[in-house]
């Protein structure tokens, strides 16, 4: 039986690629003998087949040098979660699963909020600080300046001189990633095609996310819809997933206030961890929408499926976007509820008659639309959800990632260790190859 | 790494200025490092003390005895000089304490401020800072701002330019279609006029079998909006639906158990009716009325027809249908609604085949002209609540004006975004 090193957060860190992981650990475990190395204290063991190891990554490099791994599978996103995968990626190539096209924002973080770089940001008319920082903000340019060397001159100081968040979204900083991992695997066909298109040597394949419909058990959804007051002639509009800017929870807010001008009875559902809970209440009151707005906070995995089903329609906005496959959608359409998504590029993959798409330049009025048009016919949802159930389970089922996965391995397996480029020093110091 | 000239050039200015700033703050503190009298003449305040100690002039000699009356007598005799003295060293003392005193208070205060003005100049640079990270702050968020719109347009033109390849790519493959079936025809052709014709008739049923399909929906769309009018025919079988399409109404009807036949002008649309089992002639409409026994039908249903015919054959068709229909037999025409503005420019214009903007009164006239009776109205396809003018809130405005505002709104809506379509429903 091969061997894997599994790079990766698992339960319960707060991410969906945590999640994914124990979806795929279990589908890969009769398969493999696997090992899983993270970064926490407390991982959730009982979300993860026994039969896998767990380990701290520090260990890695040593393990495999005590005993090869057939391979190593690194789970790559754009958030604080991910950050030890960098250097396990860099010292045992394997297969890169890049779940985030956009990893700037992190590895931005990683130099440019170290304690020293920090101290310099709170006093940069101090030489000494200043010095202190140089390291990291040397790192982050060398990385930036492999990416992009012709825009670099100018995109280093812009994005040190910003708060903003868009800048590093048209820089998406997967060069260094890319370029040392075996294989790149991704969810969907944009990301392959910007992969390839940047990196053109890279070798990337598309692995279908896993995910299955959940059976809710009878009376759930009637027993929520009495917890949460929602009248029988009510026309719940849901809304999932950690609640961030990106989610554009205030633009669904905006669309069901205007929309429920027309139609009474609306009511907004926010399912999701948020930051601060009463602020965003505070938040929809102010934009119209505060008591037609359910917000639960984080509902626990096993009770998100009869959230969705309470849902008579759910809306899922995403801006800006790392062009992420999104779980949170593909579990929504999974369970069969017509959806109004925005129309975003990446999202491609999903058929035109499964979703209602809503144009970006108008997502407001589009998702106003669209949600009056859901209220008033019952067969446009149900021929919504139909199509929609039908797409996960041809496209998505778990059988058949299991399948891709399987190939995605054996092929990284056979292909040769990356070779060396001109890295950045500290990029090729970690590999072992300066 | 290469830097833009002008923000390099900004770069060397500022460090030039810092520089400067530097050197001047350096000078100033050092000359804040002001040492106070004490500080600078140690002995000072001993010989104070001394001096304050010794300034009264020594009182008359005590003792008794022939000495201390002869030193008394002489104290005497220079008794008032000594007080003299003495006033005078007193107020020398008092003077010189007062001077001393207050020399020490202002040096002190003179170092107290010049501390405060090196402490001042440090600040500037923080708050400077702080101003200039507000200011990149405003300006990011403007720069960002215009980044969205941009991005989203972008994003939102991607999306439209994928749909136009796929569009394209279709387009090539009817093409290649079309060339095929081109070359069949030139390799075995029929009679020349017959294949003209034939060819003419068939482009044009396929212009608007596609015509339809783009603009009326697809057949679940139309199956959705035709569903309303199954109820009207539960008990007036056989039906005849005039410019049955693709068939969606007598699906709809064969579904609830009603017996129905169409008809259509269009051959392509009847013979692909007739490929999912439906009873469809492809015809005129008003011969095929004409064909129908007397009395022989329950129901006469026509949806988006009676608009395309010239009034004299609507009139002929509208006396075929009463004389077909029996007794108390149902006569339903849906057609757009000119007096929506939407629904004429909108629904109406787009449709070259459209012969005859059909006012509701008008079509009432007509059909109770050839003797239906119970002829009614009922306006359906309401335009999208969120499309209309919408009213405005009453927060902080005169109420009367709200009031006038809203009611100008409300007409307006009335004429520009009334409902698109209207049906006549009469009886035999």
């Amino acid at each position: 039986m091969r061997r894997l090193a599994f790079v990766s957060p698992v339960p319960p860190a707060a991410t969906g690629i945590a999640d994914y992981a124990a979806d795929v650990l279990w589908l890969l475990a009769p398969r493999y003998q696997i090992d899983v190395f993270h970064d926490q204290a407390a991982p959730d063991r009982a979300r993860l087949p026994a039969t896998v190891g767990l380990h701290h990554h520090s260990t890695l490099a040593e393990r495999h040098a005590d005993h090869q791994y057939d391979l190593s599978v690194h789970q790559m996103g754009n958030g604080p979660a991910h950050d030890f995968v960098y250097e396990a990626l860099v010292r045992v190539p394997g297969l890169l699963v890049l779940h985030d096209l956009v990893l700037h924002h992190a590895r931005g973080r990683m130099f440019l909020e170290s304690p020293a770089a920090r101290a310099y940001a709170a006093d940069p008319g101090r030489p000494a600080a200043r010095e202190a920082a140089e390291a990291e903000i040397a790192g982050y340019a060398a990385e930036v300046r492999h990416g992009y060397p012709a825009q670099a001159g100018r995109l280093v100081p812009a994005y040190l001189g910003t708060t903003g968040l868009l800048l590093p979204y048209a820089y998406p900083l997967f060069r260094l990633p890319v370029e040392s991992s075996r294989l790149v695997a991704v969810h969907n066909e944009f990301m392959a095609a910007a992969v390839s298109d940047e990196v053109p040597a890279a070798e990337v394949v598309r692995i279908p996310m896993p995910i299955e419909p959940v059976a809710v058990a009878p009376g759930a959804v009637q027993a929520l819809r009495a917890r949460y007051g929602i009248a029988p002639g009510d026309f719940v509009v849901g809304t999932f997933g950690l609640v961030t800017r990106e989610k554009r929870v205030e633009t669904v807010a905006r669309a069901v206030a205007r929309a429920a001008a027309s139609r009474p009875g609306l009511r907004l559902l926010v399912v999701g961890p948020a930051a601060d809970g009463q602020a965003l209440h505070a938040r929809l009151g102010a934009l119209g929408a505060g008591e037609r707005a359910i917000v639960t906070g984080r509902v626990p995995m096993a009770d998100l499926a009869a959230h969705i089903e309470l849902s008579d329609a759910v809306v899922h906005l995403r801006y800006p976007t790392a062009r992420e496959t999104s779980a949170a959608l593909l579990r929504v359409l999974a369970q069969g509820r017509p959806t109004v998504m925005a129309d975003l590029e990446h999202l491609a993959d999903v058929p035109m008659d499964a979703v209602v798409r809503a144009d970006v330049a108008d997502e407001e009025g589009e998702v106003t639309r669209a949600i009056l048009r859901l209220a008033e016919s019952p067969s446009l949802r149900e021929r919504l959800g139909r199509a929609a159930r039908a797409f996960v389970a041809r496209e998505h089922a778990p059988a058949r990632a299991a399948e891709a996965y399987a190939a995605a391995i054996e092929r990284a397996i056979a292909r040769p260790d990356p070779v060396s480029r001109a890295w950045p020093a500290h990029w090729a110091a970690l590999a072992g190859r300066p | 790494m290469e830097e833009d000239p002008d923000l390099a050039a900004l770069r060397a200015r500022l460090e030039e200025e810092e520089r400067a700033y530097a050197a001047l703050l350096a000078r100033l503190d050092a000359l804040a490092a002001l040492p106070l009298p004490a500080q600078r003449l140690p002995e000072l305040p001993g010989k104070l003390e001394r001096l304050n100690r010794l300034w009264a002039a020594p009182g008359p000699p005590e003792g008794g005895g022939l000495t201390g009356r002869a030193l008394r007598k002489r104290w005497e005799l220079f008794a008032p000089v000594f007080q003299r003295q003495t006033e005078f060293n007193g107020t020398l003392v008092q003077v010189l304490n007062s001077y001393l005193e207050e020399t020490g208070a202002f040096h002190a205060r003179l170092a107290e401020v010049t501390s405060v003005l090196v402490q001042y100049l440090q600040r500037v640079l923080p708050v400077m800072d702080a101003r200039d990270r507000v200011a990149s702050t405003l300006s990011t968020t403007r720069a960002e701002l215009v980044l969205e719109a941009f991005d989203r347009r972008q994003e939102s033109l991607g999306r439209r330019l994928q749909g136009l390849l796929a569009l394209r790519d279709r387009l090539e493959t009817v093409s290649e279609e079309v060339r095929a079936i081109r070359s069949a025809l030139a390799a075995d052709p029929p009679p020349p006029t017959v294949a003209d014709g034939a060819a003419a008739r068939a482009a044009a049923d396929a212009q608007y079998v596609a015509f339809e399909n783009r603009f009326r929906g697809d057949r679940d769309d139309l199956r959705e909006r035709l569903a309303g009018y199954v109820e009207l025919f539960a008990d007036a079988a056989p039906v005849v639906d005039l410019g049955c399409g693709r068939g969606e109404f007598l699906e709809l009807l064969r579904e609830r158990g009603i017996a129905a036949r169409g008809v259509d002008g269009n051959a392509q649309a009847a013979a692909s009716c007739r490929e999912r089992g439906l009873d469809v002639t492809r015809g005129d409409l008003v011969d095929f009325l004409r064909e129908q026994p007397a009395g022989s039908l329950g129901g006469v249903f026509a949806a988006q027809v009676v608009e395309h015919l010239p009034p004299a054959v609507l009139q002929d068709a509208l006396a075929a249908a009463h004389r077909a229909l029996r007794a108390g037999g149902v006569l339903a025409l849906e057609t757009v609604n000119p007096r929506s503005v939407v629904g004429f420019h909108e629904v109406y214009l787009r449709d070259l085949t459209h012969r005859t903007p059909l006012h509701p009164d008008t079509l009432s006239f007509l059909a109770a002209a050839q003797g239906f009776t119970d002829v009614r109205v009922e306006m359906r396809s309401p335009v999208d609540p969120a499309a209309r003018l919408q009213p405005i809130p009453a927060d902080g405005l005169p109420p009367r004006a709200v009031e006038a505002l809203n009611e100008n709104a409300a007409r307006l809506n009335a004429l520009l975004y009334g409902p698109q379509e209207y049906v006549l429903i009469a009886r035999r």
